[in-house]
């Protein structure tokens, strides 16, 4: 395991890379948010050994203004962070492991696709933990953690709508001891999982962890596969059965998730011949 | 499966309450009952219960007499489901 401090774009950027001594390529990891990035660590390392052993490096970067990474939350918005995942990519070619495939994570899908506008064709493939498909529905589940708080303190009130006025007024807000500044608030309310992120990627490995056996993919899921699959591109799902690794009390890993997408990212799409020019 | 018992099993998962989720009853105390339920268990809880019910809960409906005990909790989410 190598961890290495990559200029950012504002600052210094946390990478950790976990790269085996046969390496043909890099999967990099693009995080979800604030605290489900903290759920999440677990099952990151243990992916990383899983693809360490099929011979492929994890490179997994703290956002600007997260973990061990410089800059402070409040001053972070989607340009700084999709500058530095760019940097963190040009960084692991420049140390001869070039990034071909993506795993985008909750949050992380809909800036992985952002990436992907940046460079069509660079990434063979993806695999989309959990996809979040609206930034604002997202944001409206973010705020209720400071809604739900203070709903169990007696004489205090908070609703979304007060927050947003305060947010307004103050030009930041703090849900759950993350502040958040109004750019990034502004950029999370326009964001949605761009369909096109379909044609710029090779394949997307389509990813959740739902409830029950009897249990299917959420309506915006299933609307947002079939529609890219009418268009021609290439989308396969994979469910399995577990609990919500990614906003659990406890820390909990998916062993099934984990083993399906080291296997899937091991196995290079055989109809695509990849250009990397 | 009826709502008491609908809402039983999403605490158990979002709670990961296991075994501890069967003993619960419909007097069962959830705010200030349960450890684990916190802000973030709340907010978790709610989304799975719009997911499976498939309406929207908004936020000036969110109380602490809605969480305080499993009955109150179905009670709210079949008045929901009626609408």
């Amino acid at each position: 395991m190598q961890a290495a401090f990559v200029a950012g774009a504002r600052g210094r950027i946390l990478v950790v890379a976990r790269r085996p001594a046969q390496q043909r390529s890099a999967v990099l990891i693009v995080p979800p948010f604030a605290e489900e990035m903290n759920k999440c660590r677990r099952s990151f390392t243990e992916l990383s050994h899983a693809l360490a052993e099929r011979g492929i490096a994890t490179v997994l970067p703290d956002l600007y203004g997260t973990g061990d990474s410089e800059g402070e939350f409040v001053d972070a918005d989607l340009d700084v962070w999709l500058d530095d995942l760019s940097r963190v990519v040009e960084w692991s070619s420049a140390q001869g492991c070039p990034v071909t495939a993506l795993l985008c994570v909750r949050l992380g899908c809909p800036l992985g696709a952002l990436l992907a506008r940046r460079w069509p064709g660079r990434f063979e493939q993806a695999a989309f933990w959990q996809p979040v498909l609206d930034g604002k529905r997202f944001l409206a589940q973010f705020f209720r953690l400071r809604v739900a708080a203070s709903m169990m303190e007696p004489n205090k009130r908070e609703s979304v709508e007060a927050l947003r006025a305060l947010l307004h007024s103050s030009g930041r807000i703090e849900v759950a001891g993350y502040e958040l500044g109004s750019k990034l608030v502004g950029q999370l309310d326009t964001l949605a999982l761009d369909a096109r992120c379909c044609a710029d990627i090779g394949a997307i490995h389509w990813m959740e962890v739902l409830r029950d056996h009897a249990a299917t993919l959420p309506t915006p899921s299933r609307q947002f596969i079939d529609a890219q699959r009418s268009a021609g591109h290439e989308i396969a799902e994979h469910t399995f059965v577990g609990e919500p690794f990614w906003s659990s009390v406890e820390i909990v890993t998916n062993q099934q998730l984990i083993a399906s997408t080291a296997e899937v990212l091991a196995a290079r799409p055989a109809m695509r011949v990849a250009n990397h020019g | 499966m009826n709502d008491v018992e609908r809402i039983r099993k999403i605490l158990r998962d979002a709670l990961q309450l296991g075994a501890r989720a069967d003993s619960l009853s419909g007097s069962s105390r959830l705010l200030g009952g349960i450890p684990e339920f916190d802000s973030m268990a709340v907010v978790s809880i709610i989304g799975m219960i719009e997911e499976e019910y498939g309406f929207v809960v908004d936020d000036d409906e969110m109380s602490a007499d809605v969480f305080e005990t499993l009955d109150s909790l179905a009670t709210f989410v079949a008045a929901k489901a009626a609408r």
